[in-house]
């Protein structure tokens, strides 16, 4: 059978930061010049994007084998990430508040610039910690600090594109606290982003494993996330912070089963917006789910692996 | 905020984070083969063993301080100290070193705890479920309590099960996580971070420590005892450098107004 | 005293619901030959023994069922929050999304694996997917439903203050975790090789040459599930809500003794008898298994 080249790591590497730093921002600058909320999908394709990279990279890197199980890079690569990301978004906060407040059609400049500046804090902190594993740990892996470097890049473009999702389209520093991790929404963020990365290749792992057909699973898995993301930005259109309500007279309950000092919850049914919003996110999720999991399907039986309906183990030809 | 307090902060959380590297190593993993009765140790990753220790050090820590911001135990001056982010400048330490003790000592309580059950449970199944006797390859004589090892191990495998050494040795192991994880915790809680924040936060510092620590390890140890043990220097400096940088970054959020 | 009997009544709850947690995410591990066990089961067609076992590698099982709890916990939150609708129901729907997500991700698991290793001829047997598949969303659903559960009565409650989600993902790692080292050795070592004598451990050499046959027919994971149901997954069960209830016990009663301190002794006192009773059962299994050959100084 013959090997198809491989598509190259830089590629993907481009498709995932200027595909998922584009799809951001496409989504961000129609819901401000438009003024809704429905195009927080965008978001979720620009993680989907970095989940295909964030895929290769591991592939790259446990292909020479490194002793301890392929999920324990994902925890690695979304534990540094988590921090270097909330800086990113922090200083697009503090240009706004102190200096770059200028709005062009509802556009905020200073939110820009949030992504692009974690992107680069994660990029640095996967590279030192790409230079420990290899340097001072000694792991001996070839590819470890490139690949740790691009592993770190995609945690932060997956965050930022789900954190849309979630939020329904917002990703300043306050809202992502208030609505992301006080709702302890971060807990299957961290941990639905992280694996599809994982499952692509740990599921495909073997002397016969096949690039197209473990990306082919990144999308899958990522899509499936999407349609968990979606279900989680239902509430967040209703989460305030806890002493807006009193200042605002605007009624709202105690949150359900959360610490009362760190949210409120509005009383009252969802808006309109909000539940289209949600729902798209969804729809748009099931749909590329379903796509990718007949491709992968499709895949599985393209690769020649015996496939039987049921049966007694076959007999082997000698 | 004043940056000697941030300074210290960057420093509580490297040494957090030092600290649960060095746990790691500490704790008697057998991996995959342990599951068969082929090697010493607990059946399960070293990254998520000392991960599920350090994370009911977590939860007491985290339910320690609500007590005491509820006024259930009473350390005066620690929800002041905390709301107005001096709780880790040079006074508030002096002030409140009874709360910050309180605070990390359920960390070390709640992990040392989840250890022991870990260990223990196991050596139960080992024992009335497979029939077999706790051994060690590694030594010929237990270094605590003196038990003849070699001809108590099946022919053929590393051990089974977690002898009394290993099982002090994990109890070591998680002490220095719980501590890790709960001055992590207090760290970014005393920096301004939302107690969501900051148990996220620290959830992460502990996983890239710790899986920086299991790829020194590469694989299974059982403990001091295992020649294995003599690599931590190259974690200790792994894991400090690593967390550090966190710090640094989170020291930056602080300073630009968490 | 109120507050104290409301304490303890909720403890009491969360403890029977630890308890099952860890029994059913046992089961479904053994279902699903996840972790530990599995890799003897992808060894087997290396070295010439095929089988009919679920060869589900997702990931490790605390990562899966910190997964399948915060995933869990995270819906029920949302649900609760947008429809107001009550939180058991929030909490059942929450666990069943999170399950059948988890049951997506093993069926792709079984198929990828055994194409990446197609050289050795193991075939992907449909009806094995199709049977096996269900059980394992269904013992995911029971797991998941009892960690969010205790995870949300710990913070309504109990007063913990991180949010449920987090607390959910924490449990589920450390559940996780004590099925991967309680469950799967009963699994591993005496269902999977019960060819080997009762009272040794599996030589190396032994590796991978797991059991294919079963009690009529060929062996599936449905038979070894059977199995470890009466000692693996109980003792799993037990080990989790054993952890529970005594962590919480012992601050619930002390934490009012010494200005907190007498939570953190009696906790001190506690790891030591754990540590006196592994003492124990230690000389006992010498005393009375004896050594495997004669000293021979």
């Amino acid at each position: 059978m013959s090997e198809q080249k491989d598509i190259d790591w830089y590629n993907l590497a481009g498709l995932g930061i200027i595909g998922g730093l584009a799809c951001i921002y496409v989504a961000y600058i129609l819901d401000a010049v438009l003024g809704v909320t429905y195009f927080a999908f965008l978001g979720a394709l620009g993680a989907i994007l970095a989940t295909v990279w964030g895929a290769d990279a591991v592939r790259r890197i446990c292909k020479f084998g490194i002793g301890t199980g392929v999920p324990s890079i994902g925890m690695l690569a979304f534990g540094m990430g988590l921090l270097s990301t909330l800086l990113g978004l922090k200083v697009g906060d503090y240009l706004f508040a102190h200096g770059l407040s200028t709005a062009v059609s509802n556009i905020v400049i200073a939110q820009l610039i949030g992504p692009v500046v974690a992107l680069i804090v994660s990029l640095i902190m996967g590279a030192i910690v790409g230079y420990i594993a290899q340097n001072v740990i000694k792991m001996k892996i070839p590819t470890m600090q490139v690949g740790m470097t691009m592993i770190a890049g995609a945690a932060c473009m997956i965050y930022l594109g789900y954190i849309m999702a979630i939020t329904g389209g917002a990703f300043d520093y306050t809202n992502v606290i208030l609505k992301v991790m006080n709702t302890g929404f971060i807990a299957p963020l961290f941990i639905v982003g992280a694996l599809p990365m994982l499952h692509a290749f740990n599921a495909c792992m073997g002397p016969d494993e096949f690039q197209k057909r473990t990306l082919t699973l990144a999308i899958e898995a990522s899509s499936m996330s999407v349609v968990i993301f979606g279900i989680l930005s239902f509430a967040s259109s209703k989460i305030i912070p806890p002493v807006a309500a009193a200042a605002q007279g605007v009624a709202s309950t105690p949150p359900v089963g959360i610490n009362v000092a760190l949210l409120g919850v509005t009383t009252g049914n969802l808006s309109s917006q909000a539940m289209i919003t949600s729902v798209l996110t969804v729809v748009f999720g099931l749909i590329v789910w379903a796509y990718a999991y007949l491709a992968y399907w499709r895949k599985v039986k393209e690769s020649g692996v015996t496939i039987m309906a049921t049966g007694l183990i076959p007999k082997k030809e000698e | 905020m004043e940056p000697l307090t941030l300074l210290i902060i960057v420093a509580c959380i490297g040494l957090g984070g030092l600290l649960v590297g060095l746990g790691v190593h500490f704790v008697p993993v057998g991996g995959a083969p342990a599951a068969m009765a082929q090697a010493t140790g607990i059946g399960t990753g070293t990254t998520m063993l000392a991960a599920s220790s350090g994370f009911l050090g977590l939860i007491s820590a985290g339910l320690v301080t609500a007590e005491i911001t509820n006024g259930k135990i009473s350390y005066p001056g620690f929800t002041n100290a905390v709301d107005s982010q001096t709780l880790l400048s040079i006074s508030g330490i002096t002030s409140n070193i009874g709360a910050i003790a309180i605070i990390i000592a359920a960390g070390v309580i709640g992990a040392m705890l989840m250890i022991s059950i870990l260990c223990v449970v196991p050596n139960v199944l080992y024992i009335f479920g497979l029939g077999v006797p706790l051994a060690s390859a590694k030594v010929k004589f237990d270094p605590l309590t003196g038990d003849r090892q070699d001809i108590y191990v099946t022919r053929g495998t590393e051990g089974h099960g977690t002898p009394s050494v290993a099982v002090i040795s994990s109890l070591i192991g998680g002490l220095l996580a719980g501590i890790g994880g709960a001055l992590t915790y207090l760290a970014l809680l005393a920096g301004g971070f939302s107690i969501a924040t900051a148990a996220f936060a620290a959830i992460g510092i502990f996983f890239v420590n710790s899986v920086l620590a299991s790829y020194n390890i590469a694989g299974t140890i059982e403990g001091f005892h295992d020649p294995k043990f003599k690599r931590w220097p190259r974690a200790f400096v792994g894991c400090l450098i690593a967390s550090v940088v966190l710090g640094i970054w989170a020291a930056a959020i602080m300073f630009l107004g968490a | 005293m109120e507050d104290l009997a409301l304490n303890l009544g909720t403890l009491a709850l969360m403890g029977a619901c630890a308890t099952i947690a860890g029994a059913a995410e046992d089961l479904e591990s053994d279902f699903g030959s996840q972790s530990n066990a599995n890799s003897q089961v992808q060894l087997a067609p290396q070295v010439g023994y095929l089988h009919r076992i679920y060869n589900k590698a997702i990931c490790g099982e605390p990562v899966a069922y910190g997964l399948l709890a915060a995933t869990g916990s995270a819906i029920a939150l949302a649900l609760a929050t947008a429809f107001s609708l009550n939180i058991v129901i929030s909490l059942a729907l929450g666990a069943t999304i999170a399950a059948l997500m988890y049951g997506v991700y093993a069926t792709t698991a079984y198929m990828g694996r055994i194409t990446g290793q197609k050289r050795f001829g193991q075939p992907v047997y449909l009806d094995v997917l199709l049977i096996t598949t269900p059980s394992i969303i269904a013992h995911a659903f029971i797991a998941t439903i009892s960690i969010a559960t205790f995870s949300y009565l710990l913070s309504a409650i109990i007063g913990q203050p991180f949010p449920f989600p987090i607390l959910a993902l924490l449990w589920g790692v450390m559940t996780g975790g004590m099925g991967s080292a309680v469950g799967d050795v009963h699994y591993g070592a005496e269902r999977q090789y019960q060819a080997k004598p009762f009272g040794m451990g599996l030589p190396i050499a032994s590796s991978g040459k797991i059991i294919q046959k079963g009690e009529v027919g060929l062996r599936c994971s449905t038979d070894i599930a059977g199995f470890c149901v009466k000692h693996g997954g109980p003792l799993t069960g037990l080990g989790l809500g054993l952890t529970v209830f005594i962590d919480l016990w012992r601050h619930i009663i002390f934490i009012n003794v010494a200005n907190g301190w007498g939570a953190m002794i009696m906790g001190l006192f506690i790891v030591v008898l754990i540590v006196a009773f592994n003492r124990g059962i230690e000389i006992w299994a010498r005393k009375n298994y004896g050594p495997y050959k004669k000293a021979e100084d």
